[in-house]
């Protein structure tokens, strides 16, 4: 049940029973008021009565007696008079004979100075009035006083009664379902709202302007309403929040899924672009990528015809890196595609100062700034990526020339150890054997011919100095002491002079070097790096000139040494067969690598060949 | 369906209103008895009340002496008294002008009687009526005085001048009201006969009315009621006789000893002055205003004496 019908009901009900209650306690204390003044009337007519007839009783006028008590009964209300006298006779108002059952019905106690006694009669309902006829005498005057008139009076007076609470019960019946209606309307308000809001219809307001409980109630509620609108904007919105995240931890999540350091740059970027489009929910894209060249791009494209990329051609401009980097993403353009307009958003690829390219997007809107921010973060991640791809293959490259190195170390040990025996046997032992041979003649002609044997001893000891020469030059050639004696420059300049040049070669010396030793490993790296170029030189160059340079340069040690010889061109033919580098060259700038240097080959034919070391020290 | 609390109240609600409506209705009488009948149509038949018989009562009566519903009025506070102080029931029982409390009393219809000095001698000697107390008047003596009163426009001087005028009497029974009047009369040589006419009144109040009309040229009259009246000037009195025993409490013959003394003994304790006055109606107004004394016979020989010799008494005792 509805609160106004409620209430309606209950006050409905609390009235009517009031209003039965009213009507029953009202005619009671009427009725109890109203027979109470009768009867006070009645007993005060009566003594009156008394009065006025006790002086006839007691001077025994009893004519006079009888003839009041019959003028009594012109009163229409007095039903009849009779008088006991003290010697018990009775005299009384009726045409025939008083009946004992009337006069004993209502006699008066001693003590009591009246007595009142309603009942039936067959002239209808009476009231007995009896008092002593004067105090102390046992004389009582009794009336009979009709009580008809008064159950009239009573009755109008409970129609009146009645009549007017059933107006009253009326009236507040009605006034009671207005008050349902007053009290339960702005509840019944408060409950659509209610409902409303439920509903999930958080911009509802309850619109109650009175001021009592229930206008507090709406008032209250709307604040907490209110509140619950915030708390559910702020939910809302870090709900959203929480998806953007979600959707930049996923997209950079899929980028990084697809870094597969073994795989081409180029691949890994165009699958990480691929999916980030997909996640982001974009419409495709490309990257610009530098190469070595500043000048020069690479361009991946996903979802978009190399021939829409505008500006493919176009050289990065500086500017829109620096904004870039300043972490302004540009909507370069908008870009029109199947009759349909998109926008172009750059993103740069780069990595703490270095930017290696740009991130171009395609969406059919501008892009939310946390997608910027996404786009931003990725473009970090693919130039991290971009990078360490680098780093990776030049770590590969790099394993690589180690592993040709050692080869190569392998071989020329191998080599220098068949030289060392090939000189060995075919020289100092071959030195040694005819030596003991001559010494052997010597010995045997010391007997018969000193003079032979003396010559002999002198050939022998001349073989000796040979060999010991021999000895000399290859232990020269193992590590020259002219390296440990006179430093880079000298023990160089000796190479070049003692080679084994097809022609005649002229050996200059430059540089600014006075001769300061710098560090053993430098010196040593250099002199292998020289000892290499010289010999390719001596091989290769047929040049009639070679200038040795030697500088110390801003903590810098530069080697440069440079032939007048027929050069080479750079192409496919200097490389061997498995495409490297030939071994010499390798190892030169391995050599000058491992020590944080390089060596650059400038050559063109016919214009000689300088090759320079540059090791910082 | 209905909610188990809610039926719970709704019976407790129901129930409180049919209780209050039980409590209401209980209020209100229920029904009556049969149906009385007022009255026969046998004219013949005498009824007569029942009286209370359970207990021993004793009649009083009294002499009249002024309006008779004043001394019912008088007496009924007195009678109150004497049945708490002697524990026995009383009822009064006055009498009406064709009655004689002589023969009331002497014929055991009335036990106990205040009378005054004719009505004692009277009944004394025809019953031996008995006395057994005198009451105390303002001076506090067991005596009292008559006045002979005229009107204030009276051309009355003294008792001489009464001759060939009217005279009215109380009651013939009336000691102030006819005895003393009579011996003034006689003391001041007016016979009755000297007198145009006179009457007796029945009390000293009718007699008072009877002068102040100018009915009757003068009368006989208790001296404290005369003495008021003279104060508001509505009376002159005329003359004021010698002092002679005051009114009595006289028992029936028949009344048994035991009685009579305890009725004596409350007689004599009681204080109309004193711890009484409060319950008591106008005794100032009485013949014994200060209470009672003992007395007898003999106090009432010079009375007797007179009313012997102006024939109100033979003189012959039973």
């Amino acid at each position: 049940m509805k609160l106004g019908r409620k209430i309606t009901a209950v006050t409905v009900a609390t009235v009517v029973t009031l209003g039965l209650l009213t009507v029953l306690l009202i005619s009671h204390v009427v009725s109890d008021a109203l027979r109470q003044s009768v009867q006070d009337k009645e007993i005060a007519l009566t003594r009156i009565a008394a009065n006025d007839l006790a002086s006839a009783v007691l001077n025994g006028n009893y004519l006079t007696v009888q003839q009041e008590m019959d003028s009594l009964l012109g009163d229409r209300h007095l039903g009849y008079v009779f008088l006991i006298l003290p010697d018990g006779q009775v005299m009384h108002s009726f045409q025939g004979n008083i009946t004992s059952e009337l006069v004993e019905l209502n006699r008066l106690q001693r003590g009591k100075s009246y007595a009142l006694r309603s009942f039936s009669s067959d002239q209808g309902s009476m009231e007995d009035v009896g008092v002593y006829l004067l105090d102390g005498l046992d004389s009582e005057l009794h009336i009979g006083f009709k009580e008809d008139y008064i159950q009239a009076t009573l009755g109008s007076v409970f129609k009146t009664i009645f009549l007017l609470t059933g107006i009253g019960v009326l009236l507040g019946s009605v006034a009671a379902g207005a008050l349902g209606k007053y009290l339960s309307s702005p509840i019944e308000k408060l409950t659509k709202v209610t409902r409303e809001i439920a509903g999930g219809h958080l911009d509802q307001r309850v619109k109650i302007v009175v001021r009592d409980e229930v206008g507090e109630l709406a008032q209250s509620f709307n604040r907490m309403v209110e509140a619950l609108q915030n708390n559910m904007a702020d939910l809302q919105a870090a709900q959203a929040e929480q998806l953007i995240k979600n959707r930049e931890l996923t997209a950079v999540n899929v980028v990084a899924e697809t870094v597969t350091l073994e795989q081409d740059v180029d691949v890994v970027l165009r699958d990480a672009l691929a999916k980030v489009i997909a996640t982001l929910g974009l419409v495709g894209g490309w990257i610009s990528l530098r190469t070595g060249n500043r000048e020069e791009q690479k361009v991946i494209g996903v979802d978009v015809q190399q021939e829409e990329i505008p500006c493919t051609g176009c050289a990065f401009c500086d500017c829109d890196f620096k904004k870039l980097q300043d972490g302004h993403c540009l909507s370069l353009i908008n870009m029109e595609r199947d009759g349909k307009s998109y926008k172009v958003t750059g993103v740069p690829i780069f990595t703490g100062e270095r930017v290696f390219g740009a991130m171009h997007i395609l969406s059919e809107e501008d892009l939310i700034p946390s997608d910027l921010a996404t786009l931003r973060s990725i473009g970090s991640q693919l130039g991290t990526l971009v990078e360490n791809v680098s780093l990776w293959s030049e770590l590969k490259l790099r394993e690589e020339r180690v592993s040709q190195l050692l080869e190569k170390i392998m071989v020329a040990q191998e080599d220098e150890r068949k030289r060392i025996a090939r000189e060995l046997h075919d020289e100092t032992s071959q030195s040694l054997a005819a030596l003991a041979m001559r010494l052997k003649a010597g010995q045997g002609w010391l007997k018969r011919d000193l003079y032979r044997a003396e010559e002999l001893l002198e050939e022998s000891k001349n073989e000796t100095v040979r060999i010991m020469r021999e000895l000399h030059n290859i232990i020269y050639h193992l590590r020259p002491t002219l390296l440990d004696d006179l430093g880079l420059v000298p023990a160089l300049s000796w190479l070049a002079e003692s080679g084994e040049w097809g022609k005649d070669v002229q050996v200059e010396v430059h540089g600014e070097w006075n001769g300061d030793r710098i560090g053993a490993q430098v010196e040593t790296a250099l002199f292998r790096i020289g000892q290499e170029a010289i010999t390719n030189a001596a091989k290769y160059s047929e040049a009639t000139k070679l200038a040795i340079e030697f500088n110390l340069v801003e903590r810098e040690a530069i080697l440069q040494i440079k032939d007048n010889g027929q050069g080479f061109t750079w192409d496919d033919s200097v490389e061997n067969s498995q495409g490297k580098k030939p071994l010499g060259i390798l190892g030169m700038m391995e050599r000058a690598s491992l020590l944080g240097g390089w060596v650059t080959i400038d050559t063109l034919p016919g214009a000689g060949t300088s090759v320079t070391a540059t090791i910082p020290l | 369906m209905v909610d188990r609390k809610q039926l719970a109240k709704i019976l407790a609600y129901a129930s409180s209103i049919v209780l209050l409506l039980l409590i209401i209705a209980g209020c209100a009488p229920f029904g009556r008895e049969q149906t009385v009948h007022l009255y026969t149509e046998d004219s013949q038949a005498t009824v007569v009340a029942k009286m209370d018989q359970t207990a021993p009562v004793y009649t009083f009566s009294f002499d009249r002496r002024m309006d008779p519903a004043e001394d019912v009025k008088m007496y009924a506070p007195f009678l109150r008294y004497l049945e708490q102080a002697t524990g026995y029931r009383f009822k009064m029982l006055p009498m009406t002008p064709s009655d004689n409390i002589v023969d009331a009393l002497g014929q055991g219809r009335v036990d106990v009687a205040a009378i005054g000095t004719l009505s004692y001698l009277q009944a004394h000697q025809k019953y031996g009526v008995r006395v057994i107390a005198a009451g105390l008047t303002e001076k506090g003596k067991a005596e009292y005085k008559a006045l002979i009163i005229t009107a204030t426009n009276s051309n009355l001087h003294s008792l001489k001048d009464l001759k060939g005028k009217t005279f009215a009497f109380g009651a013939d029974t009336s000691t102030q009201g006819h005895l003393i009047p009579l011996i003034m009369l006689d003391k001041a040589g007016i016979k009755l006969a000297d007198l145009a006419g006179y009457t007796f009144t029945g009390s000293h109040f009718d007699t008072a009315n009877s002068v102040l009309s100018g009915r009757y040229a003068a009368g006989g009259i208790q001296d404290r009621l005369g003495r008021e009246l003279a104060d508001k000037g509505l009376i002159r009195i005329l003359a004021e006789s010698e002092n002679f025993p005051s009114s009595t409490i006289s028992v029936s013959p028949a009344l048994p000893e035991d009685v009579v003394e305890k009725i004596q003994a409350a007689l004599l304790a009681f204080q109309p002055q004193g711890k009484d006055k409060a319950s008591l109606y106008n005794w100032d107004q009485s013949e014994m205003p200060l209470g009672f004394v003992t007395t007898n016979d003999q106090a009432f020989e010079k009375v007797r004496t007179w009313a012997v010799r102006l024939g109100l008494l033979d003189g012959n005792l039973p």
